[in-house]
């Protein structure tokens, strides 16, 4: 069944702002429609519930009465009965302090900056020419898409809604599109947003998903749009505005396929991407990676499971040490990399404390033996606490294992081990470091939380369903590849135990 | 002089009780506001106290021009504003903290009762995963009395913008509900 009804309709049905013989046929029409009647449903139950006024139960008022001072206005009556005046006639002080301004700046202007009209009228036109007529040059015959795309985008970005302080960036689904001689018509579901850049941060302004209808012409060869169909310009719903399509892609419109969830967030990644690129210069490096939750729905929370840390730091008979490589005294612990004699395959880190001697296992592979660089030993701190932090090369490839050590009533132990090199770092920003872990050629990604004396683990991959995830260590992203939806790549940002979603990447070479 | 503006006066003169009638007025709407934005009782008894000590603290700079209730709601949308800001992260809250039973209608009817606060969870929940501007414009559209240049003027936007808005949430609202019924 053919259906021209949408959203706004039912909410005027709802309101009771519909005239009469609207309101019957669309009450009518929502018996037969099975979509206009669940839409009505959803729209009157959010009606019914959000009206609902909640009584405050306390006593707000004695809550108040302690923490203002009840004589403000008693005893400053007069200061503040100044101020009542002043704030009331405030917009004609306004008024009259702004023309003031112009007319100041108008007398000095003038013999600050003696002009010529000619070169002014010269400047002005030129400026009113290119503002008007918005062209691309092409010589060839044929429709160029990605000059037309171009112009397109640019017009529409330009002409849709003038931005408050920002600029305009829009990205589009195209409904149907209409070749004729030299002429195209697109209509086009456009997500418009103005976005606008303060101190380093990129902030959302207005934003608009409206259907338009754009015709381009093809003159001599350059490409002009000639007519512009804009629904923000009439009433919403109006007749004027359903006029501006013609029926088949006005039921396009309706089926609401394309401003459905899906779309908008694509479009509206689309658009955050052309403003972050716009923008990039003006923008602080650490806002790129920390984009706004808000833009994005998708927040993925995060299974942690605790980590079996029971293995214990085995005593060693000083014999045993067969050659010492690297030490280093870390807070009068002295730490070292030896041969172990019963070890032919690693070499092992060792910790000597009053003349007893710990071997704490694997390190390195003995084959980077005469490389000690490769391995580092390091005094860090992880929320609060000291650790000793050995990582070595453990296997081909560049295969990295990171150790972490606590000592706890002079000994050491094990805390930790992680592939590859482990990043502490407070990424979330909650007081507490987590450790990143990114390991393998179709990467592996492990998130540690230290939380009541544990740590706990979660599998970063498994979670974001991913077939590698990238730690990204210079902006605090996760990259997350699919192989098989269209070599799409996700990012995300952690915080405090969720995924969010902040951007998408189409393919691989973007 | 309406009661209001009577009331206004009367509590720059230092009358307190006068003050007390105009809170007693404006609390429970404004608490029913914070609290559809929140989600959260706790966080809109504290953004209810500070809305209104500012209003006590800015009264007289309460211009006329302006209706009463759009002046107090852009108070209370400031603040939120900024509460907003700082808990970047706690956005989306746990359902828990709401107190459900003051907003379905209770019946007598365990069925209609669980139907209702089953519908009443979904739309929360829808509300939960809007982002600031739709919900705003959302839950002040169900404000009595409130028109939609009162909303633009409460969250600082063109009528045009908050018209969109409105419209832009009430279709994610709509598909949302209908995936989470699908669902």
């Amino acid at each position: 069944m053919k259906c021209n009804y949408n959203i706004e309709d039912l909410v005027k049905l709802i309101e009771d702002t519909m005239d009469e013989k609207s309101k019957i046929e669309l009450e009518h029409h929502i018996e037969k429609c099975s979509k206009c009647n669940k839409n009505y449903t959803a729209l009157k139950l959010a009606d019914n519930l959000m009206q609902k006024e909640i009584k405050y139960s306390k006593d707000l008022y004695s809550n108040l009465i302690v923490r203002i001072d009840e004589n403000r206005y008693k005893s400053h009556s007069l200061k503040y009965r100044i101020g009542f005046i002043f704030y009331k006639n405030a917009p004609k002080l306004k008024i009259i302090l702004t023309a003031a301004v112009i007319i100041v700046f108008f007398i000095t202007a003038k013999s600050l900056f003696p002009f010529s009209k000619s070169s002014i009228d010269k400047y002005n036109s030129s400026e009113i020419e290119s503002q008007n007529s918005t062209t691309v040059d092409r010589e060839e015959d044929s429709f160029n898409e990605y000059d037309i795309d171009k112009l397109t985008e640019e017009y529409i970005a330009s002409n849709l809604f003038p931005p408050k302080s920002g600029k305009v960036f829009c990205a589009y689904k195209t409904i149907k599109k209409i070749e004729k001689d030299s002429l195209i018509t697109q209509y086009l579901m456009v997500l418009a947003q103005e976005y606008y850049c303060t101190d380093g941060l990129l902030e959302e302004g207005t934003g608009a998903v409206v259907p338009v209808s754009i015709t381009i012409k093809k003159i001599d060869g350059i490409y002009k749009v000639v007519d512009f169909k804009n629904p923000l310009k009439y009433d919403d719903h109006s007749d004027e505005q359903k006029n501006l399509f013609p029926p088949d892609v006005l039921e396009e419109i309706n089926t609401g396929n394309y401003s459905s969830n899906e779309v908008v967030d694509e479009l509206e990644v689309q658009t955050l991407n052309k403003a972050r690129e716009f923008y990039m210069d003006q923008l602080s490096h650490s806002n790129i990676s920390t984009p706004s939750p808000t833009i994005f729905h998708e927040s993925i929370p995060l299974e942690f499971k605790n980590v079996d840390v029971t293995q214990s730091i085995e005593v060693i008979d000083k014999s045993v040490i067969e050659k010492i490589y690297t030490e280093k005294n870390i807070a009068g612990v002295i730490v070292f990399i030896f041969k172990n004699s019963r070890d032919d395959e690693f070499l092992h880190g060792g910790i000597k404390i009053n003349d007893t001697y710990y071997d704490l296992g694997e390190v390195s592979a003995i084959q980077l033996e005469e490389y000690p660089n490769t391995i580092s030993i390091e005094e860090i701190n992880y929320c609060n606490l000291k650790l000793l932090r050995i990582y070595g090369i453990v296997g081909g490839s560049y295969f990295g294992k990171t150790s972490y050590y606590l000592f706890h009533d002079g000994k050491p132990n094990n805390f930790l081990t992680v592939n590859g090199r482990g990043i502490e770092r407070d990424i979330d920003k909650d007081g507490k470091e987590e450790i990143i872990s990114c390991s393998g050629s179709a990467p592996y990604t492990y998130l540690y939380e230290y939380e009541d004396g544990y740590i706990k683990v979660s599998n970063i991959n498994l979670e974001l369903n991913a077939d590698g995830v990238l730690f990204e260590n210079d902006s605090n992203i996760f990259t997350a590849y699919y192989r098989n939806e269209n070599e799409k790549r996700k990012l995300f940002e952690y915080n405090r135990k969720e995924m969010f979603l902040v951007g998408v990447k189409k393919d691989l070479a973007d | 002089m309406n009661q209001e503006e009577l009331l206004i006066a009367k509590s720059l003169e230092g009358d307190m009780k006068s003050f007390e009638t105009l809170v007693n007025l404006y609390k429970d709407k404004i608490y029913s506001f914070l609290l559809k934005m929140t989600l959260s009782k706790e966080d809109s008894d504290d953004l209810l106290q500070e809305t209104f000590i500012c209003v006590y603290k800015n009264l007289y700079k309460y211009n006329d021009k302006w209706k009463f209730s759009t002046w107090i709601y852009k108070i209370a949308t400031n603040l939120l504003k900024n509460y907003w800001k700082k808990n970047k992260r706690l956005r989306t809250r746990e359902l828990s903290q709401f107190p459900l039973d003051d907003l379905y209608n209770d019946s007598n009817n365990p069925e209609i009762k669980y139907e209702n606060k089953e519908n009443c969870l979904q739309i929360l929940k829808i509300l939960n995963e809007l982002n600031y501007d739709y919900r705003i414009a959302f839950v002040l559209k169900y404000v009595k009395d409130l028109s939609i240049a009162d909303i633009a003027n409460i969250t600082g936007t063109s009528p045009e913008n908050a018209k969109m808005r409105l419209y832009r949430a009430r279709k994610k609202y709509v598909t949302s509900l209908k995936s989470i019924r699908r669902s």
